[in-house]
């Protein structure tokens, strides 16, 4: 057990591709915590999606063991956080564990969106930051441009940032130094009665669910009753260790520690993330602050492609929920689609990887509705009510107020391209709240927009409108009132549910015009004219018809060939079982699969 | 026993069409001898083998009433060819009068000695493949013949006494417009043939034509296709134009003046036996469809072991009886009779068809006169979505 003095906790936040990972893989080479034949790079992302996509999803908790120039030896909890705006609660329990961070910025880009939300988010939480300037060694870089930005965008003294080329290793031993120098150790005290932050658990199918603590006052040892304050449950500790990466079981964790907790706990779902450990038979007085309830964000529906996937897809979902207890989900039909289930998400990049996830482990092919956010709707009778789904959504008449989720948008670029970008924002209904030089043409804009802008195609656009020169983080800031409608598509007069949206009244009409426009092309001529049309309540605000089919005839003769003329019907007949009925009019999955895809 | 239709394939032709989706082949002159021997072969070994045995339940030879020469381009094979092709069936068959001998010929093929020939042959209708009057149009699709051949051949075969003609035209034939489509029905009704087959070109993977249309590719003038709603106008416009001159329409594609309706082609649609020799041939002997090799190679080369060339044998089920009935029969303009239906498949569970045939007469695509169920006019073009509706 090392005194509290010789521990340091840590993590390392960044923007994404700003060299974390690569830095994390430096600290564990030089710390001798890997061998370099171990390292397959950038161990910390254990996930297949997390390397393909350059970002972290899971925290972990590596001890690394280092020698400092002072001759003592130190004990350094290096906490991973997740990279992403979704898992901002997450992050911040993360860093909550941690009493200092590396705040790693690329020499080459600058501070960035999540960076400048990364350090916001360790200010809050009290940590000492060390700026750390990364990949100097490449021809871009500008140090002293970041280190201006350092200083407007972050408001922190860069007077104190380390350079360095993590990829070369250059700087990286000054890096240790300093979070040895610089970092406060632990304050808490062993003797107290226990209290320890939980901020990631995973399951593990030999040995049930294990828990990553930090431990912030009193100690944990095997036998230990453990009670998990939000929900009261009591477990007595099996085992506990730390990761060095690899698991190193421990006889206690002290004040100030980092480490694994395994105690025959069942769901994931039990352990939440930034709950308070304490001792059952010597309880803490008050938890440990910052724990919220996390609520999913963004939903959406989940179908199989083939109906007779559905076993298989709710067998899936509920193996995913085994691990990430952040998402929810409850079945739903629906005529176009069928049997599937209502997913509720932290964001959007959650949503995707639970899909991608779904697709590439389970090999499942999914139809995904439009994402829609979570409305506060109050009805005239005094009644309040969530609406998560179109389908959910009061009449009109019965409407008092609508309110929608609000997020505050952090966006840095380049000042060549705010002419589209501010253009953008106020299309997505955005209104600013700040307009920052942080140097020399590098602009911050803060802005407040509905959420359910950005679940549609807002990335994709100021993608487009910056030519990718523009980064973005948020986080949801409240709720305002809004004038917002739910547009129904009728085909034939049927309502398509799958299809309905919900959007702001100024901008029903042209997104109405502009689906029943795509179904037209999609849905193929019928015996009859199809009439497509989009509403609200009864007022029909777009309309587009289909023409009839006017030949489908095998009009030639085989020499009585008659089984060419049945195999042509056979396959006709075919055809259409793949389709879904709307009424009478049938229509192939490829248009709901089309139209939900593309969301403009 | 109703008397058989015999069809004789002759696989071969001058040149292959851009829009043609048969398997028929381009090869010397002198490739067709053993083809045409295969086929004597073929008719005798058929006719003492035991295994299309419905069709010749005793010893004595059956007896048929039509035979349709067909290809390919059958008038290829000359005056000798054409005698060695329809010998052998002459011989083994006991033909019954009236008899409709048909024979298939591109425009320009058939010179006065070779018509000559066919008329010694029995051969008492010709089937001229026309398919347009527009020279750019008959170009694009690759034909070897022009307008004015078509006028010389319909005048020889006048000449050479043969008063049972029929011209085919396409709808639907790249740089087609609804003006040249005009031109070419008022060049073959000025001719005054007494029957006239109307198809609509069919796109699918089987033809040059058809593939580039469907990859989206530009070759054999696939850019020039009109739509479907050309097509559509241009069957309307055959059945008004042939209407007003005398043609009546007696099956979705056929035309033909009183009296003049293809007897052989009938069979097909009314489920009669015909039986079929030459590579690819079809045969129906009331409960069973088969059809040969497919490629001259293998169809000549089973032959020359001493055995038939059926590649393909099947024997229907109670449902599929019901099917083909009304898939086959509504194509006819008489329709079918719904009584004979009734008898033969009014109980469970042969009975499924009534309800598709009430909601069909629902949806107005069928209708009911006098016994006899039709497709209703505007469903001629859409007769697909209703033979759909008759698989069970």
């Amino acid at each position: 057990m090392a005194e509290a003095r010789f521990i340091r906790n840590f993590c390392i936040v960044a923007h994404i591709d700003h060299g974390k990972s690569t830095l994390a893989d430096r600290l564990l080479e030089l710390t001798g915590a890997l061998s370099k034949r171990e390292m397959s790079a950038q161990v910390l992302d254990s996930m297949d999606l997390e390397r393909e996509r350059g970002i972290t999803i899971k925290a972990h908790a590596v001890r690394l063991l280092y020698k400092a120039s002072d001759g003592n030896t130190y004990q350094l909890n290096l906490i991973d956080t997740p990279g992403h705006v979704d898992f901002s609660y997450e992050v911040s329990r993360s860093l909550s564990a941690c009493e200092g961070a590396l705040l790693v910025v690329d020499a080459s880009q600058g501070v960035e969106a999540q960076t400048l939300a990364n350090a916001q988010l360790a200010l809050h939480n009290k940590l000492e930051i060390i700026p750390v300037i990364n990949k100097i060694d490449l021809p871009g870089a500008d140090v002293e441009m970041t280190r201006q930005q350092i200083e407007n965008a972050l408001a922190i003294d860069p007077a104190g940032a380390i350079l360095i080329s993590a990829k070369q290793g250059a700087g990286v031993p000054e890096v240790l130094e300093a979070i040895v120098r610089r970092v406060p150790p632990p304050s808490g005290s062993s003797e107290e009665p226990l209290r320890a932050l939980i901020f990631d658990s995973w399951y593990d199918s030999y040995r049930g669910v294990i828990v990553l603590v930090r431990v912030v006052e009193g100690s944990l040892a095997v036998g230990t009753h453990i009670r998990l304050w939000s929900n009261n449950q009591v477990y007595t500790v099996e085992d506990l260790g730390v990761l060095t990466p690899k698991p190193v079981p421990a006889s206690q964790l002290c004040a100030g520690e980092v480490g694994y907790v395994v105690a025959n706990i069942k769901r994931v779902s039990d352990t939440r993330i930034g709950d308070t450990v304490t001792d059952d038979r010597r309880p803490a007085s008050e938890p440990l602050p910052g724990f919220e309830e996390i609520k999913p964000m963004v939903f959406a529906g989940l179908y199989p492609v083939e109906a007779t996937e559905y076993e298989n897809l709710r067998d899936a979902l509920e193996k995913l929920r085994l691990n990430d207890s952040s998402f929810v989900l409850e079945p739903e039909s629906s005529a176009a689609l069928g049997f599937g289930f209502r997913c509720g998400f932290l964001g959007l990049l959650h949503m995707e990887i639970i899909q991608e996830r779904l697709e590439r482990e389970y090999n499942l092919a999914l139809i995904t509705t439009a994402p829609s956010v979570r409305y506060r709707v109050t009805l005239k009778d005094g009644q309040a009510a969530d609406v998560e789904t179109p389908s959910k959504f009061p009449a009109a008449g019965e409407i008092a107020k609508i309110e929608e989720p609000v997020i505050t948008a952090l966006i840095f670029t380049q000042d060549e391209y705010l002419g589209g970008i501010l253009q953008l924002l106020e299309e997505k209904r955005g209104i600013q709240k700040g307009f920052e030089y942080v140097s020399d043409k590098r602009v911050l804009l803060t802005y407040e927009l509905p959420l359910n802008e950005i679940v549609l195609d807002f990335y994709d656009k100021l993608k487009t409108a910056s030519r990718g020169y523009a980064s973005l983080d948020y986080h949801v800031s409240g709720f305002w009132a809004s004038d917002l409608v739910k547009v129904d598509l009728l085909v034939a007069g049927e309502p398509v549910d799958a299809l309905s949206f919900i959007c702001h009244r100024d901008d029903a009409y042209v997104r109405a015009r502009a689906l029943c426009e795509k179904m037209r092309k999609l849905i193929p001529r019928q015996l009859f004219e199809v009439a497509i049309q989009a509403s609200i309540g009864a007022k029909v605000i777009a309309r587009e018809n289909v023409a009839a089919a006017r030949k489908n005839v095998l009009a030639k003769c085989y020499g009585g060939d008659v089984t060419r003329k049945r195999k042509l019907l056979e396959k006709q007949k075919e055809g259409k079982k793949r389709m879904k009925r709307v009424g009478r009019v049938e229509i192939p999955q490829e248009a709901f699969l089309a139209v939900l895809k593309v969301t403009d | 026993m109703q008397p058989l239709g015999l069809y004789i394939q002759f696989p071969f032709c001058a040149s292959k069409c851009s829009f043609c989706n048969f398997t028929s082949k381009v090869v010397a002159p002198s490739v067709y001898r053993s083809y045409i021997e295969a086929l004597g072969r073929e008719v005798c070994l058929a006719l003492r083998s035991a295994v299309p045995g419905q069709l010749c339940p005793d010893q004595t030879p059956p007896e048929a009433d039509t035979i349709y020469c067909g290809g390919g381009t059958p008038s290829l094979a000359g005056e000798d060819g054409l005698e060695r092709i329809f010998q052998p069936v002459r011989r083994q068959f006991r033909l019954r009068e009236p008899l409709e001998v048909t024979l298939e010929i591109t425009p320009g093929s058939a010179g006065r000695d070779l018509l000559k020939k066919c008329a010694v042959l029995g051969v008492n209708r010709l089937s001229i493949g026309a398919q347009s009057f527009s020279d750019q149009e008959l170009k694009c699709v690759g034909r070897l013949h022009s307008p004015s051949d078509v006028k010389e051949q319909v005048k020889l075969a006048r000449e050479a006494g043969f008063r049972n003609i029929s011209l085919d035209l396409i709808a639907g034939l790249p740089y087609q417009t609804l003006s040249s489509w005009q031109s070419s029905l008022e060049a073959a009704v000025s001719l005054r043939p007494e029957h006239l087959s109307i198809y609509l070109f069919e796109v699918d993977e089987k033809s040059r034509l058809g593939r580039e249309i469907m990859h989206h590719e530009s070759g054999y003038h696939a850019g020039a296709m009109p739509g479907e709603d050309f097509m559509a106008e241009a069957y309307e416009r055959a059945r008004e134009a042939l209407g007003r001159e005398g043609y009546q329409r007696y099956e979705i594609s056929n035309f033909a003046l009183a009296g003049y309706e293809s007897r052989h082609n009938r069979k097909y649609w009314e489920r009669q036996p015909y039986w079929g020799f030459g590579a690819g041939a079809h045969s129906f002997d009331g409960s069973r469809r088969w059809s040969n090799e497919v490629e001259t190679e293998a169809y000549q080369a089973r032959l020359a072991e001493g055995e038939l060339a059926v590649a393909e044998s099947h024997v229907l089920s109670d449902g599929e009886h019901v099917e083909e009935f009304f898939f086959l029969g509504l194509r006819q303009a008489r329709g079918v009779s719904l009584s004979l239906a009734r008898e033969w498949w009014g109980h469970s569970p042969f009975n499924w068809w009534e309800e598709r045939v009430r909601q069909l007469q629902q949806d107005g695509l069928l209708t009911e006169k006098e016994g006899r169920l039709r497709l209703a006019e505007n469903a001629y073009l859409l007769s697909n979505e209703v033979f759909q509706q008759f698989l069970m």
